[in-house]
């Protein structure tokens, strides 16, 4: 079945991690036939933000983040996961299932 | 993407020798600071460290992007550099590196064209065909016209 996903990506500088992070889910997710939108918390600010609707119709949100999340009451109530920034850069497709594990 | 705003051919090395990471990192801290991009090698290579010490920036395939933000640094730049033998960075697929990324990034960046451009250059990273034609470049010219003429493919859907 194909899920609706949304991502949040931050890293300490802002500059690197974030970006990397965001482009390997969004690849993955491509892959596995899923929709996936990801906001970038960096250095830059908030890019590619995710609106209220997209989260009232997201199944899943992915936490990949070495930071606090900014805004994180926009999220409230939903399932969600949690990861360090680097682990989607290793295995992207490894977080996407255990994201929907949670569904 | 103009990556010719913060990227000169003079910026991009092939057949750099290093034995390790430190070493590396070290003697391209000196060469940034010869290069004038930042006013002291040992506060940014610091600040490059400090930031190796929270996670390792060898991101896989063959590729590590380490950084520093510093007073140091004048102008935030990126050197590049292809390596003679591949080191061993730690990396998150365990793979040694040959390709790395450096970027120097100003303290007080109010210029968000820089930090953009890194970031974009930074995601292309990602990339697997863009990658294994960096790999595949053996000199300067190549490395810095795979950079220049690549362009992100959108590979977003609409959510809604």
């Amino acid at each position: 079945m194909r899920k609706k996903i949304l991502a949040v990506t931050a890293c300490a500088t802002g500059v690197a991690h974030t970006f990397m992070a965001a482009q390997a889910l969004k690849k993955a997710a491509k892959q596995m036939g899923h929709i996936m939108k990801v906001e970038t918390q960096g250095a830059t600010g908030i890019e590619n933000k995710i609106t209220d609707r997209e989260v009232a119709v997201a199944d899943v949100i992915i936490f990949a983040v070495d930071t606090k999340v900014r805004e994180p009451e926009r999220f409230k109530g939903k399932k969600c996961i949690e990861v360090p920034v680097a682990a989607p850069i290793k295995n992207a497709q490894k977080i996407i299932e255990e994201a929907i594990s949670q569904i | 993407m103009d990556l010719s705003l913060i990227l000169n051919k003079e910026a991009i090395l092939v057949d750099f020798e290093a034995k390790s990471k430190n070493e590396c990192l070290q003697s391209l801290a000196e060469l940034l600071y010869k290069m004038g991009i930042v006013s002291s090698d040992k506060e940014f290579l610091q600040s490059v460290l400090a930031r190796e010490e929270q996670s390792t920036t060898g991101v896989g395939q063959q590729i590590a992007i380490p950084h520093g933000k510093s007073q140091a640094v004048k102008k935030t730049s990126c050197i590049i550099v292809k390596v003679k033998d591949a080191i061993d960075w730690d990396s998150l697929d365990k793979k040694p590196v040959k390709l790395i990324f450096l970027l120097a990034i100003e303290e007080k960046d109010q210029n968000d064209t820089h930090l953009k451009i890194l970031s974009t250059l930074a995601g292309q990273l990602m990339d697997e065909a863009f990658v294994s034609k960096l790999l595949d470049s053996t000199t300067k010219e190549e490395i810095y016209d795979a950079l220049i003429l690549n362009e992100q493919a959108e590979i977003e859907e609409q959510f809604i």
